[in-house]
Parts: structure tokens; sequence; C-alpha cells
């Protein structure tokens, strides 16, 4: 678990430095490059989909309620 | 929702639920009201529906609104409202009079309805931004409001955000065989992350999310009976759970551009531990592939495992423990669900999404072994449909 | 161990000194950028002399360009008779995605793309999006970085001075 910690670190601390100029942003901009998937719709009803059968959830956000899933 | 017939006053719920759809379909135009003051705005709306069937088990539409609102780089707004629609036998009592654990469903088909309507409203000032978010969720037996406050602030010219919030889940649990239940569930919820851009075609994202809740854990649906050769009588548990429960998850996310290839390479893992003794791991992995200016395809395969929670029995041990549940959500299981997604991008801004998975769900998926015995192997298949379009 | 050498290398590259930053005062680069619309032909820099030129970097993903664009094409419109000129140089990754910001924010100013990043480069672009308003002699003399409601005030406010200042 730590060395892992260690190595995530590291990689961001050393990745911070790659340099990106701030025209350098077209591929970062596009939708696929984006953590949640654009169509939030779409995300919901993923995240409903799962959450409903494991005892895992969240992770991305928070304040989205509970739920009564049976 | 193991009514054995649609709760008395489904009329109003029903018009209930309209409203929360046709209130956040309402936002909408109100926020473009207050835009049309000469600011530049930029907004999606977008409508997209579920649909989940469980073998033989349960059968889910859910059709989900969405809006979202920039105006200047200063406001940010997003409404959305969705509807869930679940209907079918939902297992209830675990029983080992056949011999083995065996879930059994009892009680006719079930119709249940949710209604969940979520808002957020962000504020830029320069590098930092402010956020407030609230959601509201009620089915005829749940009811849950919660809040959200984070700040996000950009370092080194945006190339690293960094993420913190806390919210706050004000929820209450009641049943449709107990009209007598009104529970609590209060939860506090407290996020970390960082988003670093690592190169102009990678950037991942890290974020720990903690959550405290005390209250109302039981499902008042389920129980467990337990039949033992030397006991005349079996032993019956109804679902009994902490009052308490501490939660982590850690996600990290990863995305990747091959712009010779077209693709896109997405990778989420998940670690997830709580103080019941589940411990979890989801990996999905995804590539995206573009086909032309229009068209892409994502084939994508996620995995997950959890270990049971230090509760979970299927059957009434001896002697009778204070807490038990043989919900098979708490099992130790592993799953695997591949899944499709097409996307088509039109000229205009309209955007069409279709989405198909399927869902495996068994103990002998389990890496390493050790999957509960008595869990049930579930199989389904969902899909998606989506049409958004900017203005 | 690692961790350190890595710190090290950071920090270094930190205090080093930046590429040659082109502000108030510097030449105008000589390049030339082949059009947004017709990549055979190409903008030449250098044959801009003479006019009062705004150089401006923008992309379709800039949120603030929304506004700057529609701006510098009411400032082109309006001073383009006296001899001021907009250059629009486009950061986009794929023309496609400049042409469907076009669609919905028309300009009339020539436009060119950059995917070899050589004309940021040699303008050392620090923000989106960047605007350089030189004079009629090539020399760079004022830079914005960033767009918001003053900036175009400002800019017409230069941009009168130059103009009015002839030769």
């Amino acid at each position: 678990m730590r060395r892992v910690a260690a190595a995530l670190a590291t990689a961001v601390v050393a990745c911070a430095c790659s340099p990106v100029a701030p025209y350098q942003r077209g591929y970062l901009a596009r939708p696929d490059m984006a953590m949640e998937p654009v169509d939030a719709g779409t995300a919901k009803a993923l995240e409903r989909t799962y959450s409903a059968k494991e005892a895992a959830r969240g992770g991305a956000s928070i304040g989205g309620g509970g739920c009564g899933c049976n | 929702m193991a009514a054995t017939e649609e709760p008395p006053g489904g009329e109003p719920q029903r018009s209930a639920a309209l409203g929360a759809l046709t209130q956040a379909a309402l936002a909408l135009p109100i926020l473009l009201a207050s835009a049309k003051a000469g600011a530049a705005h930029v907004g999606e709306i977008g409508l997209a529906v579920l649909g989940y069937r469980e073998r033989g088990l349960i059968k889910v539409t859910e059709p989900v609104l969405w809006g979202k609102l920039q105006l200047d780089d200063v406001w940010e707004f997003e409404a959305s409202g969705a509807l869930d629609m679940v209907s079918g036998a939902s297992p209830e009592l675990l029983t080992n009079l056949s011999g083995k654990p065996v879930q059994s469903v009892t009680g006719a088909s079930v119709n249940d309805r949710r209604t969940t309507t979520g808002l957020r409203a962000k504020r830029r000032f320069g590098d930092f931004s402010l956020s407030v978010s609230r959601t509201v969720s009620n089915e005829h037996d749940y009811h849950s409001h919660a809040y959200s406050v984070q700040g996000e602030l950009d370092l080194d010219q945006r190339l690293t955000t960094i993420a913190l919030g806390v919210g706050r889940s004000d929820d209450r649990v009641g049943s449709s065989i107990d009209p007598a239940l009104d529970e609590p569930r209060d939860t506090r919820e407290y996020l970390a992350g960082v988003t670093q851009v690592l190169s102009p075609v990678s950037v991942v994202e890290s974020t720990i999310t903690l959550s405290r809740g005390q209250g109302y854990y039981n499902d008042p649906y389920k129980s467990t009976l337990t039949f033992y050769p030397d006991l005349v009588l079996p032993l019956f548990v109804t679902d009994t759970r902490p009052d308490h429960r501490n939660e982590l998850a850690w996600l990290t996310r990863y995305r990747r551009r091959f712009p010779e290839r077209n693709g896109t390479l997405q990778v989420d893992y998940r670690y997830f531990r709580d103080d019941w003794g589940i411990r979890a791991h989801t990996l999905e992995l995804a590539w995206q592939q573009d086909f032309g200016e229009r068209w892409s395809v994502r084939p994508a395969l996620r995995y997950y495992m959890q270990a049971a929670a230090d509760f979970y029995s299927p059957v009434v041990p001896r002697p009778q423990p204070a807490v038990l549940s043989s919900d098979q959500r708490l099992a130790a299981f592993g799953g695997l669900s591949p899944s499709l997604r097409v996307i088509l991008r039109l000229e205009d801004g309209f955007t069409f999404e279709g989405s198909a998975g399927y869902v495996h769900d068994a103990a002998s998926l389990r890496l390493g072994g050790g999957g509960s015995e008595a869990f049930s192997t579930l199989r389904a298949v969902y899909g998606i449909v989506s049409i958004s379009r900017p203005f | 161990m690692r961790s350190a050498l890595v710190l090290a290398i950071c920090l270094a590259a930190s205090l080093s000194p930046p590429a040659s930053a082109v502000g108030p005062g510097s030449q105008l680069p000589g390049i030339t950028a082949p059009r947004l619309a017709d990549p055979a032909h190409r903008v030449d820099f250098a044959a801009l002399h003479g006019d009062v030129v705004y150089v401006d970097f923008w992309a379709s993903w800039c949120v603030p360009c929304r506004q700057s664009m529609p701006q510098l094409d009411q400032l082109y419109r309006r001073y383009q008779a006296r001899g001021f000129r907009v250059v629009g140089v486009n950061k986009d990754v794929a023309t496609a995605d400049a042409l469907r910001f076009l669609t919905r924010v028309d300009v009339s100013f020539p436009l060119v793309a950059d995917g070899d990043d050589s004309v940021a480069k040699a303008f050392d672009v620090q923000a989106m999006p960047s605007g350089y308003l030189v004079d009629r002699n090539g020399v760079v003399r004022y830079v914005h970085r960033g767009f918001s409601a003053d900036t175009a005030v400002e800019l017409r406010t230069e941009i009168e001075s130059l103009l009015g200042s002839g030769a």
C-alpha cells in the first residue's frame, strides 16, 4: 500500500513538470478524455445499475443521496 | 419493495414522479432566461433511458433528463431528474429448508417507483471555484435529502486541480410491509481529490471519499430462516445490521489519447473498504475507437470483486449473533461485466449514444476464490439509449 | 532516492529561464501559417507590415473564445478600413473541431491553422486565448492574456491609439 502511494506521488510530481503548454489542450478537451461520461444521464444510469447489486459505492462524487435499492 | 400489490395512492405517486421530472426540465428555461442578459452561454440538454433486466427476477426502466448550462466561464448549472421504475420480485428469504441455503422469493410481483432530482451550481473565482449541490430522492419506503459543497483550485495554469468537498445525506427508511417503520439514517461525506494533466494526451485523477453514517441500515424486507436437525423450530432472524457504517472509497481514473490510432484508453480503478468488513475492488478498462468524424465505438470490460461483511451469513449461526444478514449483496463474490457503447455525433451537435452491457456476478468469479457458497449467480442485461444536444 | 532525484529535476526545470518571450517591444515573428479552410495557401506574417495587426490565438475548447471571437470580429469590421487587421491562429488538434465552432461563431477575419505549434511557440503563448497587438512597424505593443469584458474596452483604446499614430 505504502509503495503504491509513494509511486503515485512520484508520478504526480514528476509529471507535473512535463511541459504541457496552455495551447496544447486540444486532446484533453475531447469528451472521451473527460473523467465522467459527458452524458450525465448515461453516467447516472450506469451508477445505479452496478451499485444496486454491490456493497461498494461512490468514489467519484459526494452528495448523491442514498438509495433504498432492495 | 415487497408489496403484494401496488401501494395505495398510486395515482398521486405517479404525478409526484412526473412533477419531479417536470421540475428538472423547467429549471433549464428559467436559467436560459437569466442567461439572456447578454452573457455568452453554452449548454447541453439530454435524455437517457435505461432498461435493465435480471434473469427472471427484476426489470428496471429509468428515464433520466438532464441539462447543463455554462455562463461566461463564471457560472455553471446542472439539473437532472430521474424516474426509476422497478418491477418484478426481489429475493427476501434465505432458507436452508432444502438442505443448502437458498434464496426464495415470497410475495407477488412488485411495482416500485423512485424519483431523484438533483441540482448543482458552480461559480468560478479565477483559479478557484465553489459548487453546491442538492439531491432529493423519493420512493414510498425511502426518502433521501443530500447536500454537498465542493471547492476546486486550479494550479499551474489548470494542469493540476485539487478538490475538497463535504456532503451530508439525511435519509428516512420505511417499509411497505410495516407502516410503523420510520427510521432515520444520516451520513456525512468528505472528499479529497487531485486531477493532474500528465501530457498533452493524458490525464489522471485520484479521489478519496470518506463516509460516516449512522442510523437504520437493516433491509426491512429480508430475513434468514435456518433449520437445524436438533431443533424443532427453525431459527428466524430478520435482517439486522450495525447502526453505523464508515466507508472509504479511493477512485483513480486515467485517460490517454492515442492520436495516431484515433483511439482513447480509459482505465478506472476503485478500492473500497468499510467497517462492516467489506473490501472491494473495481477495475474497468475501456477503449474508445473513432471512425471518422461521427462514429465512435467503445468496448469495455468491468471486473468487480468483494469480500463479505463480517456479519454476513446465509445461515443463522449458533449462538445467534446480534447482527446478521444473508443479503447476498454483502457476500463474497466476483463479477464480470462486458459492455459496448456506440456514439454518433452529428454536425449540428446532436449526439446519440447506445450502450449495452451484460452483468455476471458469481461466487466462482472471485479472484483468489473464497466466494460465498450461498451466492446465487446473477445474470442481467442492460441497455441505455440517450440523445443530447448543445445549445 | 528516486523521488529525491525526480524532485531535484523538477526544481531545476522550474528555475530555468522561459523561452524567448514575445512581449511589448518585441518584433513580430517572421513566420507563415496555412489558412484554416485552405491549407494549400499560407498567410505570411511579414507581409502584414504597414497595418495594425491583432494576432489572436483561439480554439474551440477555449471557453472565453466564445466571447472574444465575436468581439474581435466587431473590432475588425469597425477599423478594417483604417488599416486594422486580425489574424486568428487556431489551436485545435483537428480542423473539423474549429469549423464546428465557426458554424456557431462566425468571423470575417482571416484564420490560420497551427497544428505543429510552430506559431504558438514563436509567440511563446502563455494562456488561451492570447492576443498580440502589433503596430504598423511590426513591433508588438500590447499583449492580452485571457479575455474578459474589460479586454474588449482596452483593446479599442489601444487600437485607436496605434491607428491614429500613423506612420
